[in-house]
């Protein structure tokens, strides 16, 4: 009670049909045995391929991080089979890798119109609208993720584009309902200690460094959060304390940089401020290669 | 408190705390139990559609011999390569008990397209007044009738057997190919044993597809998949709540330690006399549909392959009809219409 039979490994649909120096089928064997150089020669060379040729190839290229190349071979997918999600959404993955949050938008958009329940297009859809600014869309996409899987993502991203929009009291819930579900989510804390600095809140500074230095004691935004509370409190021993940490651990961080982007929130401590800290620190001299840096 | 660093030379004029908004965990981390392994772009690579998983959308339901019918998309090419098997039920159902289990086997039809569309009301059962306004025969004749050829099919059974072992092998070794498993377990610190009821033919599976009709009732019904013994696998459980809405809830059973339960509440919006519920089981992800629609969706890798089944707590029965598994083995697609009898 059987009826058509043929190999199912490959997942491409014109390997359905093997035949005798069937390219596809060799390329699939080849990657399969890790020999990607080699899947890739087969692939290549002048002519018109199916649209399973363009998206292994994609899928090969992918492996090999030649985003650019890869990105072109799905492209080439979907031109020929406008409906292969697959190769369509892995695209869009490639634009996003490269940092084309336009085009890769598009590609994300296109997979949702087609197939709206998958959340993960739906993340990376919202990331880059994150990255072009368009914080609204972004917001609303975050909204409309509803699996489980995807839950503390679009917690998280509900909270940061919150935050990027200024309705900071909304995105502490958020990022609250991310760390009720993943309590040792960083990131999330780093954020609520950099949305307090901008509101120059102390107490919510002071709260949440703490709490994400028990959970990464060398975290660096928890330590620069407790010194410079310290600083203003004028309790330059406990500001020494967590001081003399960042400077064992990101001294680099620390110095002066041109950076003007609107996402970061700076803080200046001045030289008189190192000075006073320089005196409950016991300082060892900079080896010669520091100082010359 | 003495602290001894090294200072930088760098700071000496004085020092920049940076407070950057970052959000790499939308990409990196969406759920902590999710890592696809086999994924060519590690981070950002959506899950594909593999086209593999995906069933045909229009399944030639329990027509075997019969290619499927040609998908609309590329990606549900594999479905011509599709090897589609008939497995017989292997229980006997009374015809009586459960009606609406007989709706799944009906479709052995060729006839059956669309058996959805069975009128789930119709009657199945045998009935002396199907034709009664056309027919003159007094119904005592019919029953007569009827008892009549009971007697000569008694006979001609009891006439026929001895000599006809080899026929009756090959019938029933479609049904051999599944078979309902009874196992009592006990997970650690529960009071109650709970019974899992194991479908054999599907050991060892990584994807599949199961489906069945379940009335509603507060007791709920509960279903194991990727079940390697009887202290490894995934469980769901759907109840009902209250008219219309639902509890849906999933766990994980590792070395016979029941993890928590991830819940959720669907509203259905209307009564349902019946919800038709069908989870798919595709590598580490799983969407469970209620009604045709998506209700939930999670991913959780802990357990590559298993079998499926159901699960009682408590002795209490599931009321489940329609059974349905479309198991996606290396050889090709089987479904499998079954009762949980």
């Amino acid at each position: 009670m059987t009826s058509p039979t043929g190999p199912r490994a490959s997942g491409y649909g014109a390997a359905a049909a093997p035949a005798v120096g069937d390219p596809l089928q060799a390329a699939l064997a080849l990657r399969s045995q890790g020999r990607l150089q080699e899947a890739l020669d087969v692939l290549s060379g002048q002519g018109e391929f199916s649209a399973d040729v363009y998206t292994l190839r994609g899928d090969i290229l992918a492996e090999l991080e030649r985003w650019t190349d890869a990105a072109g071979s799905y492209y080439a997918a979907t031109v020929k089979a406008p409906q292969n999600l697959y190769a369509r959404s892995h695209l869009g993955a490639c634009l996003h890798r490269l940092g084309r949050w336009e085009e890769a938008a598009e590609a994300f958009q296109l997979v949702l119109k087609a197939d709206p329940h998958r959340d993960p297009i739906r993340l990376q859809l919202a990331g880059c609208l994150l990255r072009l600014n368009r914080l609204e869309p972004a917001l609303d996409c975050f909204d409309q993720c509803w699996s489980d899987a995807a839950q503390r993502a679009a917690l998280f991203g509900k909270g940061i584009t919150l935050q990027l929009l200024r309705r900071f009291d909304e995105a502490e819930i958020a990022y609250e309902r991310v760390l009720a579900l993943d309590g040792k989510a960083e990131e999330a804390l780093a954020n609520l200690v950099a949305m307090s600095m901008e509101v120059f809140d102390l107490d919510r500074v002071q709260r949440y460094s703490r709490r994400l230095l028990a959970i990464n004691g060398d975290s660096v935004p928890a330590l620069q959060g407790l010194t410079l509370v310290a600083i203003e409190r004028g309790e330059m021993a406990t500001a020494a304390q967590y001081f003399s940490k960042l400077v064992e651990l990101a001294p680099e961080l620390l110095r002066p940089s041109r950076d003007t982007s609107d996402e970061v929130i700076e803080y200046r401590v001045s030289r008189k401020a190192i000075d006073r800290l320089k005196e409950f620190m016991q300082v060892r001299p900079a080896p010669a290669a520091a100082r010359r840096s | 408190m003495e602290n001894s660093v090294t200072f930088d030379a760098g700071l000496e004029d004085g020092a920049t705390f940076r407070f950057p908004v970052t959000w790499s965990y939308i990409s990196s981390a969406p759920a902590p139990k999710t890592v696809s392994k086999a994924s060519p772009l590690p981070l950002l690579a959506p899950e594909p559609v593999s086209p593999k998983m995906e069933p045909p959308a229009a399944v030639p339901v329990l027509v075997p011999v019969k290619k499927p019918v040609e998908p609309p998309a590329p990606k549900a090419d594999a479905g011509t390569e599709a090897k589609w098997e008939m497995v017989i039920p292997k229980m006997a159902r009374p015809v009586t008990a459960r009606p609406r289990a007989l709706q799944a086997a009906a479709p052995v039809s060729v006839k059956e397209e669309q058996p959805a569309k069975t009128d789930p009301q119709s009657p199945t059962e045998i009935s002396f007044y199907a034709d009664s306004e056309a027919s003159f025969v007094p119904q005592r004749w019919k029953v007569w009738g009827l008892v009549a050829a009971v007697v000569v099919v008694g006979f001609a059974i009891v006439w026929v057997r001895p000599g006809s072992q080899t026929a009756s092998r090959n019938d029933t070794a479609p049904a051999a190919a599944g078979t309902w498993n009874r196992r009592t377990t006990f997970v650690v610190g529960a009071k109650d044993p709970r019974d899992l009821v194991v479908y054999s033919g599907s050991d060892g599976l990584k994807n599949y597809r199961m489906e069945f009709s379940w009335t509603p009732d507060p007791r709920g019904v509960g279903w194991i998949f990727r079940a390697t013994d009887s202290a490894n696998y995934y469980a769901s459980k759907i109840r009902l709540l209250q008219a219309g809405t639902l509890s849906l809830e999933h766990f994980a059973v590792a070395r016979g330690l029941e993890g928590t339960h991830s819940r959720k509440v669907i509203t259905l919006g209307r009564t349902n006399d019946q919800v038709s519920v069908r989870m798919d089981a595709t590598g580490p992800a799983f969407t469970l549909y209620l009604q045709g629609s998506p209700a939930d969706y999670w991913t959780d890798e802990r357990f590559d392959t298993g079998s499926l089944g159901f699960f009682e707590d408590r002795g209490e029965r599931p009321l489940v009809q329609a059974v349905r598994f479309t198991l996606f083995k290396k050889t090709g697609l089987q479904t499998v219409v079954t009762s949980l009898q």
